[in-house]
């Protein structure tokens, strides 16, 4: 019977790839979005995992948090190194790590922080030990992966947070690899991670009014400049509480009383969030037109096969197959056209999704991955397996009510 | 009136005073027609005499309007639908003129197909023994679009033999072929059913047939029974 009903696939096969294509088209965008959708909403909760709030420069919040939390977006700018102190001396804070962005390394920003940062993020050495000494570096997971470099190598950060900045590179003051991180599946597996003194070592101690950190390379001109009279800065500071209350009073305080701002990672990642929900819900209206579109696509094809079958589903019945077999066959016809569709949509999905992560490294920053497969996925081929069913359903149906006696006696 | 009780070894095909009509166009009236164990008979009558309304009613495709129509003692002519289709599947084969294979697997998967929805599963080897035996050996794995008019008619022929049933029936099995075709597959069918034992039921309006059979039933004429 399934040989039957996959003869017959085969027989109209054009029409069968057409309507599976149709329908896996329709899948692949449901699923690529329940993916999108989850993904980034699970990396961004887990991202922001023990970071109650960032302090930087004025700007705007969600930018701040981009930079500071999931290392996406530019810093705001950057702020004294005595703010640091000052909310460590806070009662309110249980922590504060600071950061200092400015540099990467063949994409792969480099922070300068302490090891308050690898508690943050729960992330453990998987060889090595930490930076210690000036210019040592301790890489995550995804940048030794990625650049395949080793305890003890050496390299050269350049200027710019990003591949495509292209900065000059710091050659007088290369780096080396002391430790290499487990992976946490958290923005740390992305970052090369050494001392706040390391950043200002590579850069010099910058005394210019340049918005971001320390752009100064010209390490020879050191002494004439103007060292000395400007603090230190850094990029921003990861807080997090000691107690509840102090998400209430915190944040007001330091937007109130400093020439900083306080961003909640929480609150503006739900913003970032409902920010695509229009844009998810009109690509999900948009799939389910798709699908319901194939779905008709199927139910048409099965009517026109069935007509042009008519002689076939007699004999089926003179040797001697029951009125349930037949409508079962019809059935199975919608319900395999949709069960390829499922599967090829899915496939289709995550290649997309591969493809797409591979070549927009900002993706793959995001923490999308490709592959992972998830229970909503089969409950979106489940629901493919139904619509394949109820359009054949009534074709099916159709069949079963079909007097046997004219089209036997029809002497064609 | 009061059956009389079962026989021992009741006739593979039986027809009691059966009347049919479509609506008001009355196309069979008051028939009785009895086929033995092994016998070969040929139903005769011009086009529009009622030899495929015949074949229908015989198969439990169509009811009668009176009469009753018994299949190896039972009868097919009344009951359920159900019922009526599993006394056709233990029973009766049929090859049409035209009607004869699904066009979409090949020669060989007709015969597993048919054999398995019969219930009565056969082996591969079987299948081909039976395809050399009407020497169409070679065509197994063909499609039937691929087959000449005669081969395909050959390939249907196996088909409704491989489930070894007690009663064949063929409608109009040589009308679509030519002449020395027509032969061979009638030849065939008598062979086969002699081989095997089959009753054979032969609708055609074709006369020529007529010496190599037991019985002629001709519809046209009364009284239809005539023995050769
Ligand atoms: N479904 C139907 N509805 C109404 N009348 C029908 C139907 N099928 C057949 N008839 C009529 O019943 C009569 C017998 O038809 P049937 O097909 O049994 O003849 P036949 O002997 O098989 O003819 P042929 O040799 O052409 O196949 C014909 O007059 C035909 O027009
Ligand atoms: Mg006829």
């Amino acid at each position: 019977m399934i040989r039957l009903v996959f003869a017959y696939l085969n027989e109209r096969r054009l029409t069968t790839a057409l309507n599976v294509l149709l329908l896996a088209i329709a899948v692949a965008m449901l699923v690529m979005l329940l993916q999108f959708a989850r993904q980034s909403e699970a990396r961004f909760l887990d991202g922001a995992e023990g970071i109650d709030l960032v302090v930087g420069a004025k700007g705007s919040p969600l930018q701040l948090v981009m930079s500071s939390v999931y290392h996406l977006d530019q810093p705001t700018g950057n702020i004294p190194q005595d703010a640091l102190n000052d909310l460590r001396g806070n009662p309110m804070v249980a922590s504060a790590t600071p950061l200092a962005l400015g540099d990467q390394f063949r994409g792969f920003r480099i922070v300068g922080s302490d090891y308050g940062l690898f508690s943050i993020y729960r992330a453990e050495l998987a060889a090595g030990r930490r930076f210690d000494a000036p210019l040592e570096v301790v890489l995550g997971a995804g940048v030794a992966r990625e650049t395949g470099a080793t305890l003890g190598q050496r390299f050269v950060g350049s200027h710019g947070l990003s591949a495509e900045e292209g900065g000059q590179g710091h050659e007088a003051t290369p780096f080396t690899v002391t430790g290499i991180l487990a992976p946490t599946g958290k923005p740390i597996d992305r970052l090369i991670v050494t001392s706040i003194e390391s950043v200002w070592d590579v850069h010099g101690i910058s005394h210019e009014d340049d918005a971001r950190l320390s752009v100064e390379h010209e390490h020879s001109d050191h002494d004439e400049d103007l060292h000395g009279e400007h603090e230190p800065e850094i990029t921003s500071i990861l807080v997090s509480y000691r107690n509840p209350a102090a998400a209430v009073r915190l944040p007001p305080a330091v937007n109130r009383n400093t020439a900083m701002q306080a961003a909640s990672p929480a609150r503006e990642s739900v913003r970032l969030l409902q920010l695509f929900e229009p844009a998810i819900e009109a690509v999900g209206f948009f799939a389910a037109l798709l699908a319901a579109t194939a779905a008709l696509a199927i139910f048409i094809a099965l009517w026109n096969a069935i007509r042009a079958r008519e002689g076939d589903l007699a004999l089926l019945r003179v040797m001697g197959a029951s009125r349930a077999q037949i409508f079962m066959t019809v059935l199975l016809e919608g319900t395999v056209t949709a069960l390829l569709a499922g599967g090829l949509g899915v496939v289709l999905a995550h290649g997309a999704l591969s493809l797409a992560t591979r070549s927009f490294a900002s993706l793959s920053e995001a923490g999308i991955e490709a592959w992972r497969l998830g229970l909503d996925e089969a409950i979106i081929v489940i629901v493919a397996l139904f619509l394949g069913a109820v359009a054949a359903a009534i074709p099916a149906f159709t069949v079963t009510r079909k007097k046997l006696a004219p089209t036997l006696s029809r002497n064609r | 009136m009061v059956e009389s009780p079962v026989r021992k070894n009741p006739p593979p095909l039986e027809l009691n005073d059966v009347t049919f009509s479509y609506g008001n166009r009355p196309v069979l009236d008051c028939l009785d027609l009895v086929a033995e164990n092994g016998e070969h008979q040929l139903l005769i009558g011009p086009s529009g005499s009622g030899k495929s309304t015949l074949i229908n009613l015989i198969c439990g495709f169509l009811t009668p309007d009176r009469g009753t129509i018994r299949i190896a003692g039972e009868p097919i002519s009344e009951g359920s639908e159900t019922e009526r289709d599993a006394i056709r599947r233990a029973h009766i084969s049929v090859v049409f003129q035209s009607l004869r294979l699904v066009s979409a697997l090949s020669i060989a998967d007709n015969l597993a197909l048919a054999a398995r929805l019969a219930r009565k599963p056969v082996a591969r080897a079987d299948i081909h023994a039976l395809l050399d035996e009407l020497d169409i050996g070679s065509l197994g794995a063909m499609k039937p679009s691929e087959l000449s008019q005669g081969e395909a008619q050959r390939a249907a022929i196996a088909r409704a033999l491989i489930v070894r049933p007690n009663l064949l029936i063929a409608d109009e099995p040589t009308s679509a072929l030519d002449d020395k075709n027509a032969e061979i597959v009638a030849s065939l069918l008598l062979d086969q059913a002699d081989r095997h034992g089959t009753t054979l039921l032969l609708a055609t309006h074709d006369a020529r047939l007529r010496s190599a059979f037991d019985t002629v039933v001709d519809l046209n004429s009364l009284p239809r029974t005539v023995t050769a």
